[in-house]
């Protein structure tokens, strides 16, 4: 029983980090290129646009939201199988959640970069 | 008998590499541009990993300084924003955030990720040399295939591109523009 709540805290965190990049990547194509916008209006121009954008502060709030998962999960769990489990299966989930909500062209490159870096993050606790 | 010009290989005026109405100053330009986008990924690419995995050490060394912190005395974990570790480690996550937004600008997600992944491996390396951490083989098999991923992924294109970027104008606009 245990565990199952464990497990349930995690894929709770991997979907809302996942979330929270895909709506972070959402918002900041909408912007457009930041380094532009610096170069022309300076960076609290920068700052002004970004934190307006109702995206943004969505991806932010998930973010957090996932952080708290994560302190709960840890508090449930150990930290050398939670830490990584949930850095590794997000990078899964986002990928996944790129190609159907951003329409990113995932291709098999990205795909196999996508397990490598997973089974690397796992690796880095043995 | 036929100039073998055309049959370089390499850019040349006539072989076909670019359009003839190109010159020479506009082939220049479009070679300095690929060469600066080349250089903002390279860069944004190491200011992502650094700043995450340095902000991540920084902050362990800070915590180090302050002790466990315990439920009943919880309160105390204010006094981690006056120890200077953690301070200069805040500092170098938000250079950590500002530069991943920046580059979620103008390059996909799925390009952008591996660099994150790529934190871990410098949080690694500086554990070892600064936190004096004992680093496993496996471990290091770890950030080997880490970084086998972010190459692969590195060499390839940053941004879709969108679907309907080639298509010529309408009728409508094009007799707008006319």
């Amino acid at each position: 029983m245990n565990s199952f709540k464990l497990w349930i805290a995690i894929a709770t965190l991997v979907l809302a980090s996942s979330t929270g990049d895909v709506l972070l990547s959402a918002a900041m194509k909408r912007i457009g290129d930041l380094d532009e916008i610096r170069a022309t209006k300076g960076l609290l121009a920068v700052i002004g646009r970004v934190i307006r954008e109702r995206l943004f502060l969505l991806g932010l709030a998930s973010l957090i939201f996932s952080f708290f998962c994560l302190l709960t999960a840890l508090s449930w769990g150990d930290a050398s199988l939670v830490a990584p489990a949930s850095a590794s299966l997000t990078f899964i989930c986002s990928a996944i959640l790129a190609k159907f909500f951003l329409h990113e062209n995932v291709d098999r490159r990205r795909w196999i970069s996508a397990a490598l870096v997973c089974v690397g993050v796992l690796l880095l606790v043995k | 008998m036929p100039s073998v010009w055309p049959l370089l290989p390499w850019y040349w005026p006539g072989n076909g590499w670019f359009d003839d109405g190109e010159d020479a100053a506009a082939l220049a330009r479009a070679l300095g541009m690929g060469l600066r986008v080349k250089l903002k990924k390279i860069l944004i690419y190491l200011a992502i990993a650094c700043c995450n995995g340095t902000g991540d050490v920084l902050l362990k060394r800070g915590m180090e300084d302050l002790g466990a912190i315990h439920l009943s005395r919880w309160t105390h974990i204010f006094n981690a924003f006056l120890d200077p570790w953690i301070i200069l480690g805040i500092i170098f996550l938000a250079g950590f955030f500002y530069s991943y937004l920046t580059a979620l600008s103008w390059a996909d997600l799925t390009y952008v990720l591996p660099a994150t992944a790529l934190g871990y491996v410098v949080t690694a390396f500086l554990s070892r040399v600064f936190l004096h951490e004992a680093v496993s083989p496996w471990r290091w098999a770890g950030v080997l295939l880490i970084t086998c991923g972010v190459g692969l992924v590195a060499r390839g294109p940053s941004l879709t591109e969108p679907r309907h970027s080639h298509t010529l104008p309408s009728a409508k606009e094009q007799h707008e523009l006319v």
